[in-house]
């Protein structure tokens, strides 16, 4: 294929899954020769009708196809403005989207009907969102980490590490990785990597800390929001890594545990038994316990799914992704 | 880039502030490589949409500060971001708009208010303007690019100062401290005219004189202040009226060169003053604190001790109390030394605050980063920004 270009409209160095997910995809695409030109959408912000308006008809350069990363919290509600005046201005030039989120019934059907082709990352989105889309999964960066000793030693940690990683929200079940650990692992850290989006903290935050003091006292580390520096000796420290999420439709900080060949345990919603071999998963608190319990004993069945993680980031390295999004073009143009 | 700055008025005035001054002069610098328009605070343009020498001038809005229209005034230029130039705590709502917004913020306390550090979580970029304001927002956790204020090339020593002292009634053997500044209660100035007593006090064999460039009868009433001090026949100060007018630029030159030191003994987010003065040959005093002090290079003027602490201002920060006979001390030490020498130290300090040097190594380079991350363009896995006209 001759070289073509692309506009992303998407969040971008700022800190938001979306806004990761592109810069990962963006640098790929370029290497698959692409120029690929990136439309900033504020990720904060009350957005106003002109916002959007603007957005889709005086911000977009000429280009070959235009590609949304679409999330419901970054249009709220906008997107009967924006893609309704996108379609208008862009002519017979594709749109393609990426809905990284689904299943809210008329966002969903607007983005479909402005849209010459719609990606999700995952068969349980293609299946909730209700038209005809692609799937094109979620890449992986396949990454090295430092070795354990050294990055323990670095972040002060002695014996056995479980880390939660990203984002910390309401969804995320740290609560039960915190019981879990507090009251079953009582040798075991707990290393909770991550932060929130303009803060240090938040209230849940504090709330999760005075949890965590009266029932794992001593034994959660908190490090806040990490550079991506940071992130081998996070990922190196880290004996397994914990993702407790009890809903999603697809997961960046999961995918970079993968990515970083740690061995997973991860509670069986849709998106995470998808990737069943990459990781291990768990249903019940009691699973959570068990599971937990054999791979920290156990360190051939974590060799075993860091093996399997290692596998899935090479089949899904943002190259081969890249690749996929490119014969999608290919397709349209 | 096109960029929007939101400051006062940079050219609807007659009498431009400090912030207005060097908004214009950003603009001049930079405005051959980006699209630059304005809109001035505190109604200052209720002409709507002009052109004034090649910068669009949007409307003010109704709200003291604009932000009631920098949304639409930012989407109809199709700006890529926002600088303000003013103190943080006006902004009540521009945290909340969809802009990429870039703070150019004067911190002039140490702590800083949270109420500050709050506003800037959600700046796109932060620029500082002085050492302390940088090192200061660090200490909190927000980075940020130091860029200071730049002065003029008018801003000169000139050859005959006796001239300039005639022009404003000064005799040639008075030794002039000198103030300029607004009269606002955060600047202190009754304990400038209490400095200037005692270094009179300190020199009796020295006419020493004060000379306050500022409206005497504003905020804080200083003519009883200075009939307190019996300092009425020792004291010079322009014409209310005159200085709400303004004199134009080149007056003002020659009203540093009349002066012997310029004196600061408030805190400051940056001190313009302190720079033109330099600039002019005419040594500084300022507070060993804030960002005045940062002016004070080697062997071009004194810092003064600070004694206390106040909190009595209107905006309730944390203020130096200098030591008045450590700073009249520091002044006799001036009225002592080698005037010709101390000049050129004070004209090679300034060399560094010049706009070209500024917009050249500060204002350009920033602006061209921020201009990959506003629109960024990946091309075989490398970074660079897009141009806006491609559309």
């Amino acid at each position: 294929m001759s070289k073509i270009s692309v506009a992303i409209v998407t969040p971008i160095f700022c800190r938001c899954g979306i806004s990761t997910y592109s810069e990962a995809l963006a640098p790929a695409l370029s290497q698959q020769d692409a120029d690929v030109y990136i439309v900033r959408l504020k990720r904060l912000g009350q957005k106003s009708i002109q916002y959007f308006e603007t957005l889709a008809t005086r911000r977009i350069p000429k280009v070959d196809i235009v590609h949304i990363q679409h999330e419901y919290g970054l249009y709220r509600g906008g997107e009967g403005a924006f893609y309704s005046r996108l379609r208008q201005s862009l002519g017979s030039t594709p749109i393609v989207t990426t809905m990284h989120g689904v299943a809210s019934p008329i966002p969903d059907e607007i983005v479909f009907n402005n849209s010459d082709a719609v990606i999700v990352h995952n068969e349980f989105c293609r299946e909730r969102f209700i038209h005809d889309c692609e799937v094109i999964p979620h890449g992986v960066h396949p990454s090295e980490t430092v070795p354990m000793k050294e990055a323990k030693e670095k972040l002060g940690l002695d014996g056995p590490v479980v880390t939660v990683f990203g984002f910390i929200g309401p969804y995320k079940g740290y609560e039960e990785a915190i019981r879990t650990i507090g009251l079953e692992f009582p040798d075991v850290t707990l290393l909770a990597a991550g932060g929130w989006h303009v803060d240090l903290e938040t209230t849940y935050i504090q709330r999760l800390k005075m949890v965590a003091d009266q029932i794992a006292p001593g034994q959660v580390k908190w490090t806040g929001w990490m550079d991506r520096e940071e992130l081998p000796t996070i990922f190196g420290a880290s004996d397994v890594m914990l993702y407790c999420n009890r809903y999603g439709t697809e997961s960046g900080s999961l995918l970079t545990s993968i990515g970083y060949g740690r061995c997973v345990l991860a509670r069986a919603i849709p998106l995470v038994r998808e990737k069943e071999g990459a990781l291990k998963t768990f249903k019940t608190d009691a699973d959570l316990i068990l599971g937990l319990e054999e791979l920290l004993q156990n360190p051939e069945l974590r060799h075993k799914y860091e093996e399997g993680a290692r596998k899935y980031a090479e089949a899904n390295s943002w190259d081969r992704i890249a690749e996929k999004h490119m014969n999608l073009y290919g397709e349209l143009l | 880039m096109r960029l929007m700055i939101l400051t006062d008025a940079m050219v609807v005035k007659t009498k431009p502030t400090a912030y207005g001054k060097v908004a214009f002069n950003i603009f001049k610098g930079i405005k051959d490589r980006h699209q630059v328009a304005h809109q001035p605070m505190l109604g200052s343009n209720k002409l709507g949409l002009f052109t004034y020498s090649d910068l669009l001038v949007y409307p003010s809005g109704d709200a003291e500060f604009g932000e009631d229209v920098i949304e639409r005034n930012c989407l109809h230029l199709n700006a890529d971001a926002v600088l303000t130039l003013k103190d943080l705590y006006v902004f009540s709502s521009m945290m909340q708009l969809p802009l990429e917004w870039i703070p150019y913020c004067p911190i002039d306390s140490s702590p800083i208010s949270p109420g500050i550090i709050e506003r800037l979580k959600y700046a796109f970029k932060v620029v500082s303007m002085s050492e302390f304001g940088y090192k200061e927002l660090k200490k909190e956790g927000v980075e940020s690019t130091l860029i200071p204020h730049g002065v003029g090339d008018e801003y000169r020593m000139l050859e005959d100062r006796a001239l300039c002292r005639r022009r404003f009634h000064i005799k040639p053997d008075e030794f002039v401290i000198g103030f300029v500044g607004l009269n606002r209660m955060r600047k202190m100035i009754p304990r400038v005219i209490q400095v200037m007593t005692a270094v009179r006090e300190l020199n009796p064999d020295v006419d020493v004189t004060g000379f306050l460039w500022t409206d005497v009868d504003k905020e804080v009433p200083l003519k009883p202040i200075i009939l307190s001090h019996g300092m009425n026949e020792h004291i010079h100060w322009p014409n209310p009226e005159m200085y709400k007018q303004g004199i134009p630029e080149n007056l003002m030159v020659e009203l540093y060169n009349a002066f012997d030191c310029t004196i600061c003994l408030g805190c400051e987010g940056f001190w313009m003053p302190g720079i033109e003065s330099l600039a002019t040959g005419t040594p500084i005093v300022a507070p060993d604190y804030a960002a005045a002090a940062d002016r004070v290079g080697r062997g071009c003027g004194y810092k003064v001790k600070v004694k206390d602490w106040t909190y009595n201002n209107p905006v309730g920060v944390r203020q130096p109390i200098v030591d008045i006979m450590d700073a009249a001390r520091k002044i006799t030490k001036i009225i002592n030394g080698d005037p010709e020498k101390t000049a050129r130290r004070c004209l090679n300090e300034a060399k560094k605050y010049r706009w070209s040097k500024i917009i050249e190594k500060d204002w350009l380079p920033f602006l061209e980063s921020a201009e990959v991350e506003l629109r960024p363009l990946y091309r075989a896995g490398e970074l660079i920004a897009w141009d806006q006209e491609i559309g």
